[in-house]
């Protein structure tokens, strides 16, 4: 749907559904057959898009013109068809493929935050609140340990005594906004993008290894209160393989892009061998970002098994978005008709 | 004009293109030759010793790889990682926790490695079984008859795949040449009857080599081309260790048939089976990280000598203290009364995860690191010392002890190495078994210790000896790796933690 008013705002409202059937993907299989995996057309994976943008066009003149954009998108995929079990990847299966399953879910270990969650912990002879306490990070920890360094948080586990393998999270934002602004002044333009993602998580296992090396920040206990500093063993048992404390909020605003250019247009150029325009610009490309994250960049992934990084957010010393200062020169030749 | 001109060339070019290419669609339908079907690939029996070479490569290649001897060396308390590659964590954590079960990259699962490796290896064995004892096929090559030693090799393979699928898992799926792996039923069958039926696999490749005469035609591994008779050694000699190492406990051990391990010993391998260092055999994890778990251990400086190890071997050296003190980051060298300890170990000012080891445990730290077999690796030519003669000889001194017979046997084995190499007092008939049977793990865990990579996890998870046994709650079996278990809607399962080792 578009919509244009006061000659100067125009409004267009889009929503895709997609169904991507006979999916490529690398989907394991029997060792009996002597291989690990076989690409196989596996499955089908339906998304819903919306998206919504409003353009105004701000200030036109002879001299001076500026037109804004604001863009707004929120993508959902799920898996709605699998020709087999489900199965996992990345990092030992933080990532399930599974029929009915979102895509971009995150699955692993969760840390007990009540004592409800630790009840079938409890050992014989002694009583849940007895036994346990939340201590001043929200962990559930044995009482006996709490303010030593035997003091450590505690896994949920399942009926079976298994460590639950439960959804911890989800790469997929609430929704993400774009805005973008080209401004034109005489020979000079002036654009930027701003890119603001709301919700997604990322896994951030670069996060776990620098805590298992020693050299996170997360370690360095100096200048904390008595009572809010933890041992290296209460952080070594969080760096568990595949677990919630490791998702974090990717929540960003980034400034994508930045550009001024100067144009030369064809009259200045005075034909100059059949010159129409020559446009000279600096362009600064991800120069800012704001965001909670912890590691380089919240947009960070992996390939893997068919799937691309845009999808698999899981931060494991992959490279940021670089930081480019650029200069162009864009040169534009008359039109011939043949 | 000149514009229709223009227009009139660039139609007849494409034009021209378009009867090209129609052309050339007639060609499209051509058979692949990198997708050949069974029959195909098994219609020329001259081929199948290279079958066979292939499958000894499948196995050969995963059990000397990193995974999952990464995770089960720290886990014997042998050889250190100090890390979390191929998923070892768990595998050494203290206190000791269940090992993760969890579907994903193969790669990074220890209980994934040995699964589709060896199983690699399997289908191609059983196909070449079935050709030559169920289609008849003959293997003639340059007008000499190879069948007799082209199908006691894939008896031994059988054997062999199997059985170390029976020291690891607790359960796999049993195929041989009969099985019709198409309708497949996916039945499990626990460990001790896979153990049976490698053994049997073992004794028909034995009860060939035994009664036929026999040259490879080619090399069935790099360096190792087998008569009859050294196939036949070779066998013996992996029908020993299977034997003894798919025992899971002091218990299980008791109760193997040592009169069986005997004779196996006793027709077993009479000199080193080396098998030579070449690309495309130096180790893998699945299809990637062409690469031995010797390099990780003599190239990577934070593999490292378990602190365990050193103590045993200089009990009253105090940098020798085990477990490594909390909060110590650095010992000094040690003395020990081993000759080899300098000459196997070397000693190292730093300790690669020292600054960290409050975060990682106190119990990964040491000095030592490996040296011996540093030579092959540096050079990287040469040959992996993969099963030795003394291996061999140490079942046999352990049959006897077990079976309380032969003791004079059994200490002069212990003495060949303990005395003659480590220059230590020499055992004697006299000490009551249970001492012998001390100094004989002493021996095993010092001279086998990185030959077959996996060999002392195995040793420290089967023995009598009390002082030498696993860490409580070292898991002591591996599952079927989840990716396995839920292609067939199989509930997920695990080991390991006190109480749940096995």
């Amino acid at each position: 749907m578009d919509a244009q008013f006061l000659n100067r705002f125009n409004l267009s409202f889009n929503y895709a559904r997609s169904v991507n059937t006979d999916q490529i993907l690398e989907v394991p299989v029997s060792a009996v057959t002597g291989y690990v995996t076989q690409w196989q057309n596996a499955g089908r994976l339906s998304g819903n898009v919306w998206e919504l943008t409003l353009g105004a066009n701000i200030i036109r003149s002879n001299v001076i013109n500026w037109d804004v954009n604001l863009l707004f998108d929120r993508i959902t995929q799920t898996v709605d068809q699998l020709n087999r079990e489900g199965y996992a990847i990345v990092s030992g299966g933080i990532f399930r493929i599974e029929e009915g399953e979102d895509f971009g879910t995150l699955y692993g270990r969760k840390w007990a935050r009540t004592l409800e969650q630790v009840a079938n912990q409890v050992p014989d002879g002694n009583t849940l609140e007895e036994y346990y306490t939340i201590n001043n990070q929200g962990y559930v920890v044995r009482s006996e340990t709490i303010g030593t360094s035997e003091e450590e948080p505690i896994q949920i586990k399942d009926e079976e005594g298994n460590f639950l393998e439960a959804k911890i999270g989800s790469v997929i934002p609430d929704f993400n906004l774009n805005f973008t602004s080209n401004l034109s002044w005489k020979n000079l333009d002036a654009y930027f993008l701003l890119s603001y993602q709301q919700g997604g998580q990322t896994y951030n296992h670069m996060r776990r290894y620098m805590m298992v090396n020693g050299v996170s920040a997360t370690l360095d206990q100096f200048g904390r209160p008595q009572n809010e500093i933890k041992s290296q063993r209460y952080y070594n048992r969080l760096t568990t393989w595949n677990n919630e404390y490791f998702v974090e909020d990717a929540t960003f605003l980034k400034l994508r892009e930045i550009s001024i250019g100067y144009n030369i247009r064809r009259d200045q150029l005075n034909n100059f061998i059949g010159l129409e325009n020559v446009k000279i610009s600096l362009i600064g490309r991800n120069l800012f970002s704001l965001t909670r994250y912890s590691g380089f960049d919240p947009e960070a992934g992996q390939s893997e098994g068919g799937l691309d990084s845009n999808v698999l957010k899981f931060d494991l010393s992959s490279y940021p978005n670089y930081a480019t200062v650029s200069g162009s020169i864009q040169v534009t030749f008359q039109h011939h008709s043949l | 004009m000149k514009m229709l001109h223009y227009r009139f060339v660039t139609l007849l070019l494409i034009a021209g293109g378009f009867f090209a290419s129609c052309e050339g669609l007639q060609d499209l339908d051509v058979p692949n030759y990198n997708d050949p079907n069974r029959n195909q690939v098994f219609r020329n029996s001259q081929d199948f010793p290279n079958l066979l070479s292939g499958a000894y490569s499948a196995w050969w290649n995963h059990t000397v790889g990193p995974s999952p001897q990464f995770a089960l060396l720290p886990a014997s308390e042998t050889m250190g990682s100090g890390y979390g590659s191929w998923g070892a964590n768990p595998f050494y954590a203290i206190p000791r926790e269940s090992v993760p079960n969890t579907d994903g990259d193969p790669v990074l699962i220890p209980q994934a490695s040995w699964w589709y490796g060896l199983y690699q290896g399997v289908p191609t064995v059983n196909d070449v079984v079935n050709r030559i004892q169920n289609e008849d096929a003959r293997v003639v090559i340059d007008g000499q008859d190879y069948t007799s030693s082209t199908l006691a090799h894939g008896y031994l393979l059988q054997g062999i795949l199997f059985g170390h699928l029976a020291m690891l898992y607790d359960k796999a799926f049993l195929m041989d040449e009969h099985t019709d792996v198409t309708n497949y039923g996916f039945e499990y069958t626990a460990y001790p009857a896979i153990k049976a039926y490698a053994l049997s696999r073992i004794d028909q490749a034995i009860a060939i080599c035994d009664t036929a005469s026999f040259t490879d035609p080619v090399e069935m591994m790099p360096g190792v081309s087998f008569t009859n008779e050294s196939l036949s050694r070779f066998a013996n000699a992996m029908g020993a260790r299977i034997l003894a190492y798919a025992a899971r406990s002091a218990e299980e051990t008791q109760a193997v048939d040592w009169a069986k391990v005997m004779n196996y010993a006793r027709n077993g391998i009479t000199e080193d089976f080396l098998v030579s260092l070449e690309a495309g055999w130096e180790g893998l994890v699945i299809n990637r990280d062409a690469f031995g778990y010797h390099q990780l251990a003599l190239n990577w400086g934070w593999v490292r000598v378990h602190q365990r190890l050193l103590h045993m071997m200089a009990p009253d050296d105090p940098n020798a203290v085990y477990p490594w003190p909390f909060g110590v980051s650095s010992l000094g060298p040690i003395v020990s009364p081993d000759q080899r300890f300098d000459e196997y170990f070397e000693f190292n000012e730093t300790i690669p995860w020292a600054g960290s080891a409050s975060s990682k445990g106190y119990h990964i730290l040491t000095h030592y690191s490996l040296q011996r077999f540093r030579d092959l690796y540096d050079q990287g030519v040469g040959s992996v010392n993969y099963y030795t003669k003394n291996e061999n000889d140490y079942y046999l001194a352990e049959a006897d002890l077990q079976l309380n017979q032969n003791i004079a046997e059994a200490v002069a084995i212990i003495n060949s190495t303990r005395v003659d190499k480590g220059g230590l007092p020499p055992a004697e008939v006299s000490e009551p078994v249970a001492e012998l049977k001390k100094k004989l793990y002493y021996e095993r865990l010092v001279e086998t210790l990185m030959t077959f990579p996996a060999g002392s996890y195995f040793d420290r998870r089967r023995t009598d000896v009390a002082e030498f046994q696993l860490y409580p709650g070292t898991v002591r079996q591996l599952p079927v790796p989840a990716q396995e278990l839920n292609l067939h809607g199989t509930p997920n399962y695990t080991f390991g933690g006190v109480g749940d080792e096995i």
